[in-house]
């Protein structure tokens, strides 16, 4: 049984459909890229896996289960937005990942946080927002999730940024979990990625193993990507 | 699950009226103490009550404000993105909101009701404190031996409690129902909620008409009443919340 | 991150190659202690299961050799480490021979030129120990 399955997905927005009878199968211990241009279906797709929305027809199966309370549990999802409440300290933050989190290494955290100098009785809204994305970062990644979703994590980020947050992913997500990351900026994510889904209007039209990719084609991801969605 | 919702519920809200109602407090512990002290002019007594009755105003459309910037916020707004992701049901997320609203209305009232005790607890005289604190007493043991007023009372109070859940949950269906407009979810609020006005009128016409009223006007009534509007407004809210929900 | 990645040619294949370097350089001397999976990946900022499949290519080719509760060390063989030696110098030649009969030398010329150069350079070696 994979960790991540979906089966016939489809959504549809009234007439726009975002997700088109997709199928796809991911297995744990596996870091993923979700590759496809906007409006593809990534962020569509990963906001069903974590149950923001729901699908218009087929299914979408998290360790074998439907999304829910339980799949919620074992799944973190980083959203490509901030979404921490402003009001909140950042230790007010973290105990309440702990509250509600069984799966949350707060200490771990803890320790993250303070690395980057990251007070722990300062308002989120007091922090940048490079402080805040990183902030959310070090909350989703130390989870020790079965499925990590994570929705454009580099975008909009510094080169240096960059380098943080993919270290912190590489370094930091749970043995055997899935990694499914969603981007378009593929140069840069592309040595940590095991897999390659392409998405293109609603449906898989690729998924391979990197590695395979380029021993096949002669061309990094990037540039098959290129290829295949050539305007 | 639920205790832990209503934890940061409670803080989201309290960082806010409680100072605000430890203010009002001080107040009328202040006017308490000039009312006590002014013989003549009551000029600053004057000043001290309206700076109160500003205070109260202020507090009363700061709690409704907050409860529904809450609700919004919360869980169709970006903060969103974080709490329908926790494990929690839906059902849990809407009851944790709920029963803040009524908590927090409810500490409302008792918060300027003791600030009002308090203001006539320090401004009157010792003797006439003991007076009326006999009489009182005298009239709540009255009040204890006739059985029929006490019932009376508790069913007040259930009405009362019931009538003020079911405005909120209301207004959270409402909201619920706007936020399924995704490019207009202020206009889609207000229109959803001026058709439960309406629903709700015409509901009470067709059952004046047929002269099921004659019922309805008794105290069960008025309770089955509620609770009907309350499980309609709030299975509407789940089913949005849970099923359609489109954050952006 | 301090390893560069060409973005063609298969990670695992490129990890090998930077292994293989670090174990001729010193990096990873005859005898020691790799850095477990996890910390290769995160130094060189690549999936640790790409990792993993090099490492298990250098195993079967006898570079490594796995202690079941320690982890990998390198091998001390003599033998394997000439081969290895070959293997990494036979890339780099490779790509220079390439090279230089793209622009039309032929394999005496590139022997020369090779010849010429190492002379060059140790005249400036010297000349440059001389000044200091």
């Amino acid at each position: 049984m994979s960790i991540f399955e979906c089966h016939a997905l489809t959504k549809n927005y009234g007439s726009v459909t975002a997700l088109d009878n997709m199928d796809l199968e991911l297995e744990g211990g596996r870091i993923v890229g979700l590759l496809g241009p906007n409006g593809s279906g990534k962020t569509t797709l990963i906001k069903i896996a974590s149950r923001l929305l729901q699908p218009t027809s087929g299914e979408l199966l998290i360790d074998g289960m439907k999304p829910g309370v339980a799949t919620k549990a074992e799944v973190a999802y980083l959203p490509d937005r901030q979404f921490l409440p402003e009001w909140m300290t950042t230790k007010q933050l973290l105990q309440m990942y702990k509250d509600f989190f069984t799966d949350f290494d707060m200490d771990k955290a803890a320790e993250m946080m303070a690395s980057l100098q990251i007070p722990d009785r300062q308002n989120i809204k007091k922090l940048s927002k490079g402080t805040r994305d990183k902030v959310q970062l070090i909350l989703t990644m130390s989870r020790r999730a079965k499925v990590y979703l994570l929705d454009e994590p580099i975008a909009g980020v510094d080169p240096a940024a960059r380098d943080y947050i993919l270290k912190t992913i590489l370094g930091n997500y749970a043995e055997g979990s899935l990694v499914l990351i969603s981007t378009h900026l593929i140069t840069d994510v592309e040595p940590v990625l095991d897999e390659a889904v392409f998405l293109r209007q609603g449906h898989v039209i690729l998924h391979e193993s990197v590695d395979a990719l380029r021993q096949r084609t002669g061309k990094s991801v990037n540039d098959y990507f290129k290829e295949a969605f050539a305007c | 699950m639920l205790g832990k919702l209503l934890k940061y519920d409670f803080k989201a809200v309290g960082r806010i009226m409680l100072p605000m109602y430890a203010a009002m407090m001080v107040l009328g512990i202040v006017i308490g103490v000039t009312a006590r002290i002014e013989t003549g002019g009551k000029t600053l007594l004057s000043i001290w009550m309206l700076l109160f009755f500003l205070l109260v105003m202020a507090a009363v459309i700061l709690t409704v404000y907050l409860l529904v910037e809450r609700y919004y916020r919360s869980l169709l707004g970006n903060e969103g993105y974080l709490n329908c992701a926790l494990p929690v049901t839906t059902l849990e997320h809407i009851a944790s909101k709920v029963i803040a609203a009524l908590v927090w209305m409810i500490f409302g009232c008792l918060a300027v009701a003791v600030s009002g005790l308090l203001m006539g607890l320090i401004s009157t005289d010792w003797q006439d404190l003991v007076e009326a604190a006999q009489f009182i007493g005298q009239r709540l043991l009255h009040l204890a031996d006739n059985a029929e007023a006490l019932l009376l009372f508790v069913k007040l109070f259930v009405i009362a409690v019931l009538s003020l859940t079911m405005m909120v949950m209301m207004v959270y269906a409402a909201i619920a129902v706007g936020h399924l407009w995704s490019e207009h979810h202020i206009l889609g609020t207000i229109i959803a909620f001026v058709a439960f006005q309406i629903v709700m009128t015409i509901v009470v016409m067709v059952f004046d008409k047929t002269g099921v009223a004659i019922h309805f006007a008794k105290m069960t009534g008025v309770v089955c009443y509620t609770v009907f509007w309350l499980a309609v407004y709030g299975t509407l809210t789940w089913y949005i919340l849970d099923r359609h929900l489109n954050l952006e | 991150m301090a390893w560069q990645f060409d973005s063609v040619t298969p990670i695992y294949l490129q990890i090998i190659m930077a292994i293989r370097s670090g174990v001729l350089k010193g990096t990873y001397p005859p005898g020691s202690k790799l850095p477990t999976v996890r910390e290769l990946a995160l130094q060189a900022g690549v999936n640790p299961n790409t990792v993993q499949r090099a490492l298990t290519e250098m195993e079967r080719d006898g570079l490594l050799h796995a202690e079941r509760t320690t982890g990998r060390y390198v091998t001390t063989d003599q033998a394997v480490l000439e081969n290895t030696r070959h293997k990494v110098s036979a890339a780099a030649i490779a790509a220079m021979c390439d090279k230089l009969r793209g622009l039309g030398l032929d394999d005496g010329q590139i022997i020369g030129q090779v010849e010429q150069w190492m002379k060059e350079n140790q005249e400036n070696e010297e000349k440059e120990i001389d000044i200091e």
